[in-house]
């Protein structure tokens, strides 16, 4: 009994052709980064927020200051945390809950290639990002 | 790759695979395999799946760097379900967060419309709103964080630890002067103000009541007067105007601009019931196309995804508008794509598509690790011919019927390495199958 399976030829030059641009354009995507140009916000956010660096043009993303530091140490002791939590732990440092939320991924985006925090209540770690880091 | 050359279908030695991308993270290998097999598109880590389509996808991109300069876009993806629509616009998604773009994301629906007079069009924009993405926040919640973002940026600036909510409100306004131009500008600065007055004074409701406003959940003026002290609100007809101005505090909040990406094209042309509804969404489409031609915007982008009838159904595609059509419908000679063209069209998957997508699914699934793979080259090339000899050509227009038993098959050698993958590839196939007797399936002992 004929096997179906082998009577469907493929056209092995569009396959060559196609995993050749597959591997072009993953490898160009993987590879892209973004054009250089003129800060497009001089009185964008400094830190504390996200500096037009951080934000998305970043080559050498910028380094914690000393406050998202404590709360990203606080952060790392366990696995979820309630927006009341965190609020408790921002404030404590004269920090904008949601705003130190936002710097501390960009911080692991740009540096560990992932976010730290996700969810909005509870806000979840991510604990594979969790064991990388080093502050 | 490891190559098993087949008897009849040899594959002469193909590129390797392998070495193509970045390194698979965990997170990304869940995230696809639990996307895939549920049916679904995943939202991370596409890189890795993207078969062929480079010049489309280059074209996309290219969109990116012209919002980020400042520039503005207008992009429709044309293809039959299943021809890969919403893959790329979730890959455009990625990769404009990352470059720094804001990105919205809603579907048109009847009650989510660029127009109407009865709160839908404050729905889009709504839903918009409620999908924020960002590159601190990629899965879409990005709103509130980028707005506690500049406002504490702004009170760093100052000097202080927390500003009172007057001397903020003063900095917010003068930060936010540009903004005037645009309709509910003033509007807007006053309500991040408030925003922050809710923040320092721990008065939740005035946050909330911030968030409704820039949501453009207000219905009444009279409501947001009094719980924000603001005299406009974002109707159903500022839609398009509201997101100029969003783009434009985006714009001066560090962001290189923002890209909105509405899916379901065909609501506004086809299922929109009064034809004065569908002329005002389309007389909507046809005030941004025109903007964003000739350079009445900056930083903005639109990305459309729809079925081909909703450009091409003489009777009401928006090709059945002499002035869309003009705009919209490519001069390329027979033969020849125009990738600058603002209509990308996109054919559904053909054989070889489908089986390097396998390939990148293995690839995924084995976290980049060729020891680890769990099936070698010959049983993707039989799965795919099991498949369409079993689910017929409709497999190429709904891959997602071949990736849902191909994800499970890889699964299920993961936990049971004993087992044979001719075996399991023909109950997989058997199970898949819509015409399967669900005695049959449940024999194949699969949970697909």
């Amino acid at each position: 009994m004929p096997d179906p399976a082998r009577d469907i030829p493929f056209d092995n030059n569009h396959l060559n052709q196609l995993m050749s641009d597959t591997k072009s354009i993953q490898g160009w995507l993987a590879a892209r980064t973004p054009v250089d140009e003129t800060p497009v916000a001089p009185m964008g956010p400094k830190l504390p927020g996200p500096s037009p660096s951080s934000v998305g043009n970043s080559k050498q993303p910028l380094d914690l200051d000393d406050r998202h530091k404590a709360v990203l140490r606080q952060l790392l002791q366990r696995s979820h945390w309630t927006m009341q939590q965190l609020r408790m732990l921002t404030s404590s440092v004269g920090l904008m809950p949601l705003a130190c939320l936002a710097r501390l991924n960009e911080w692991t985006a740009d540096n560990y290639g992932d976010v730290l925090l996700e969810g909005e209540d509870p806000i979840i770690v991510n604990q594979n990002l969790k064991e990388k880091l080093h502050i | 790759m490891k190559k098993t050359t087949h008897p009849k279908t040899p594959t002469p030695n193909p590129p390797s695979m392998q070495t193509l991308t970045h390194d698979i993270t965990l997170r990304e290998r869940q995230a696809i395999t639990k996307s895939l097999a549920a049916g679904l598109v995943p939202e991370i880590g596409l890189g890795h799946l993207v078969v062929g389509r480079k010049r489309e996808i280059q074209a996309l991109i290219g969109d990116l760097d012209t919002i980020k300069q400042g520039g503005a876009t207008f992009r429709v993806l044309l293809g039959a379900n299943g021809a890969g629509k919403t893959f790329l616009q979730h890959l455009t998604v990625g990769e404009a967060v990352q470059y720094g773009l804001v990105v919205l994301v809603a579907d048109l629906t009847v009650n989510r419309r660029l127009h109407a007079t009865d709160g839908r069009g404050r729905g889009l924009f709504s839903s918009l709103l409620a999908n924020v993405h960002t590159k601190a926040c990629p899965s879409g919640n990005g709103l509130r964080p980028m707005m506690e973002s500049w406002i504490s940026a702004q009170a760093f600036d100052l000097g202080k630890e927390a500003p009172t909510p007057e001397v903020m409100a003063q900095r917010i306004n003068e930060q936010l002067r540009p903004l005037k131009d645009h309709p509910g500008g003033f509007e807007f600065a006053s309500v991040l103000g408030s925003y922050y007055e809710g923040y320092v004074t721990d008065n939740s409701p005035l946050q909330d009541a911030a968030l409704r406003w820039l949501r453009a959940e207000y219905s009444t003026k009279t409501e947001a007067k009094q719980d924000l002290g603001v005299r406009r609100i974002i109707g159903d007809e500022d839609i398009y105007p509201a997101l100029k101005l969003f783009a434009a505090f985006c714009r001066l909040a560090g962001y290189g601009g923002v890209l909105v990406v509405l899916d379901e094209l065909s609501a506004l042309t086809h299922r929109l019931p009064h034809a004065r509804a569908r002329q005002a969404n389309v007389q909507v489409l046809l005030t941004i196309i025109n903007e964003c031609y000739q350079g009445g915007v900056s930083g903005l982008g639109f990305l459309l995804a729809g079925t081909p009838d909703s450009l091409e159904d003489p009777d009401r595609g928006l090709f059945s508008v002499p002035a869309l059509r003009s705009r919209l419908q490519g001069c390329a000679p027979s033969g020849h794509v125009d990738y600058a063209s603002p209509v990308l069209r996109l054919e559904p998957l053909g054989r070889e598509e489908l089986l390097v997508l396998l390939h990148n699914v293995r690839r995924i699934h084995a976290l980049g690790d060729e020891s680890r793979y769990r099936l070698p080259d010959e049983a993707l090339e039989r799965f795919l011919a099991r498949a369409l000899s079993r689910l017929g050509r409709s497999v190429l227009a709904n891959p997602r019927d071949v990736l849902r038993p191909f994800v499970a098959i890889l699964n299920l050698l993961d936990q049971e390495p004993g087992q044979r993958w001719e075996e399991l590839i023909d109950r997989a196939i058997v199970a898949a199958s819509p015409a399967s007797d669900p005695a049959q399936a449940q024999l194949g002992n699969l949970k697909l």
